[in-house]
């Protein structure tokens, strides 16, 4: 183990865990809720078609079938979607930004200001409805490489863009006085 | 740099237009249906007239796009005017070029001729081809893109003199077939060839039925007579042979292609490659640009004691998705004595790899046999108690999990975060930690109740993975890396 301290600046960078982090809005519950009726709706409803027209020798899979899916989606409702979102939480430090996410799968997510691209506050029909943003920094590893921070209320969401924008654009600044 | 005036490629471009004309003609294809389902006379007429009319408009197209074709040098950019009836203008400010290559197609050897082929990086990725240009002309204004970015890089170091450099590496011919064998791309597209091998079936019996009058069958006997298997069995040995014989030799011919007179040097932080037969090809990168390091080294390498070394740069992952392979900055062949020593130029540090938690291949073997487990009991009612064979199948996973366990490690100082994989061979990922996208530390139920963690971290060109190590470790080492990130001022992409 070649680990040399003097790398971890402990005073700039204190252990994530015990910092201050914010949950999301608890209305994004509701838009979550939507989310998983509306996805199981076609399913459902072809499960529906297939034992109205007594399709022949598919009539008990079918009900099997949606018995499963609606099994699933009230453990969806009830249980699955209030831990998601209590355990979305995002913190803004400084230097740098994280996202935590899941009750049974935890995944933290970290980046530095330094090496956002671009910021880009996005809200759907639903999300409108409530009122809420979804925040997504995209850095430079393409793909997989942003982070996306649902369920803000639109007026956080946009307060964060404008700080970080800002904090991006005056590192850029200092950087190009640099070269 | 003063303004010039537009000027025009040499003629000789007009090949280069014609051959990137040439596909194009296959949106021509809808001829084919009248062609096809019209009369015989319909198609003699086609023959004699559409044919010459087609080669006409491809001559006359490509003599417009040459003629609308031109270029101009101002103040550290470049314009570019093509296109003849959609007019294109297009500016590349010298600042923003990633890339510089000169390629010298064989067309245009024999007149001193070159293509500069520019690529700029970013969210409008452009790339930019001026062919037909003059050697001398393509050098000096790669050179003046070069002292452009040395410029605003503010770097003295950075005249590219090919006399003075640093450190030079050639590849001898012998190296580049190694290369060949090594990496056998065509190996893969065995499977592919089956269907063929239907079609071949009728042909070989035919073959064969000549062979049995030939003196080389007799030679066959007596092998299957000397070893005492079935002529036919040889002759499927010698199919083999020389089948992977083909593909092998296939393999090395597109080396030598691709890699002929290889030869990489540096010149302050500038890393540069040339190589190649028929197109010599001019790579290069400058050390800050560096995303990524891959030390690979498969089975064939290894017994041939040669490595691989692939090195990725800003703006990778965009670019090298579409990009064939031969594009990349690869030095395709070191033994281990020049690998030390571009390890050194590179500045990697000498690794001392940590073992990660035997979760990592214990989980997935008890998975295995679970698996296994159940499916014997399931098949037990259809099928014998034979299926219970497939249960010796474990020592094999046991092994196999033990020994990729085994090679796996995980290595981190004050610049690098790498990774090493392997099984026969061995594959290692270098990623300066300063350049580091994003980091994730996740956990599944079963990880957290051993409290371990998997650390997945991406660069700028694709993800590595630490897996199974302990928690506390991973957040140690997600805030160490993090530091490393929002610490380091320097330009990086």
């Amino acid at each position: 183990m070649q680990i040399q301290d003097a790398v971890v600046e402990a005073a700039q960078l204190p252990p994530l865990l015990s910092e201050p982090w914010r949950p999301i809005d608890p209305s994004y519950q509701s838009v979550l809720r939507i989310v998983v009726c509306l996805v199981a709706l076609l399913p459902l409803a072809a499960c529906v078609a297939v034992v109205l027209f007594e399709l022949e020798g598919l009539v008990l899979p079918a009900k099997l079938l949606a018995a499963l899916i609606l099994l699933l989606v009230v453990f969806l409702l009830l249980v699955w979607v209030p831990r998601r979102v209590a355990h979305t939480q995002y913190l803004l430090r400084e230097l740098d930004v994280h996202k935590s996410t899941g009750y049974w799968w935890h995944a933290t997510v970290s980046a530095g200001h330094n090496r956002i691209q671009h910021i880009e506050v996005t809200q759907g029909p639903l999300e409108r409805v409530y009122g809420l943003s979804k925040l997504v920094l995209y850095t430079a590893g393409g793909g997989q490489s942003d982070i996306k921070i649902p369920g803000l209320p639109s007026e956080t969401a946009k307060r964060l863009k404008n700080y970080l924008t800002d904090r991006i654009t005056s590192e850029a600044a200092t950087d190009d006085d640099g070269e | 740099m003063t303004a010039s005036n537009w000027q025009r490629v040499s003629p000789v471009a007009t090949v280069y237009f014609a051959l990137k004309g040439i596909p194009h003609l296959v949106n021509l294809w809808p001829l084919l249906i009248p062609a096809l389902a019209g009369g015989e006379a319909f198609r003699s007429v086609l023959l004699v007239y559409a044919v010459p009319v087609l080669l006409l408009l491809v001559l006359v197209g490509t003599f417009l796009q040459y003629w609308f074709f031109s270029y101009r040098i101002e103040d550290g950019r470049l314009q570019l005017r093509s296109g003849v009836l959609n007019r294109k203008r297009l500016t590349l400010d010298f600042e923003r070029v990633q890339q510089a290559d000169i390629a010298h197609p064989f067309y245009f050897r024999p007149f001193n001729l070159a293509t500069l082929g520019l690529e700029s990086a970013g969210s409008a990725q452009q790339e930019v081809d001026i062919p037909g240009i003059s050697v001398a002309t393509a050098e000096s204004l790669r050179q003046r893109v070069l002292e452009v970015q040395a410029h605003k890089q503010d770097d003295a170091s950075a005249q590219v003199s090919p006399a003075g450099a640093d450190y030079r590496l050639a590849l001898s011919t012998g190296d580049i077939a190694r290369y060949g064998l090594m990496q056998n791309t065509l190996l893969y597209l065995a499977p592919l060839a089956a269907p063929f091998g239907q079609q071949l079936g009728p042909l070989l019996e035919s073959s064969v039925a000549s062979l049995e009058h030939s003196p080389i069958y007799s030679l066959f006997l007596w092998l299957s007579d000397q070893v005492a298997v079935s002529v036919a069995v040889v002759m499927a040995v010698f199919a083999v042979i020389v089948g992977s014989g083909v593909l092998f030799g296939l393999s090395v011919l597109l080396a030598l292609v691709r890699y002929w007179g290889y030869e990489l040097t540096r010149v302050g932080d500038r890393f540069q490659y040339r190589a190649g037969l028929t197109t010599v090809r001019t790579r290069g990168f400058r050390e800050h640009k560096l995303q990524k390091v891959t030390i690979v080294q498969g089975v064939i390498a290894r017994l041939l004691s040669r490595h691989t070394v692939h090195i990725s740069k800003a703006g990778g992952l965009v670019a090298q998705q579409g990009m064939p392979a031969q594009q990349r900055f690869i030095i395709p062949v070191l033994d281990l004595l020049n690998l030390v020593l571009l390890r050194g130029e590179l500045n990697l540090s000498r690794a001392q790899w940590q073992p990660v938690h035997a979760v990592f291949w214990l989980w997935p073997l008890i998975l295995w046999a679970v698996f296994l487990l159940a499916m014997c009991l399931v098949a037990m009612w259809w099928l014998s108690g034979w299926v219970w064979l497939s249960l010796s199948l474990l020592p094999l996973l046991y092994l196999i999990g033990r020994r990729r366990w085994h090679c796996m490690g995980y290595f981190v100082d004050e610049r690098w975060l790498a990774v090493r994989t392997g099984f026969i061979g061995f594959s290692e990922q270098w990623l300066p930690s300063a350049k580091i996208q994003k980091i994730e530390v996740s956990q599944s139920p079963l990880l957290r109740s051993l409290g371990l963690a998997h650390v997945r971290v991406w660069s700028a060109d694709g993800a590595v993975t630490v897996p199974c190590i302990a928690k506390a470790r991973a957040d140690e080492l997600r805030d160490q890396l993090l530091a490393d990130v929002v610490t380091y001022e320097l330009p990086w992409l």
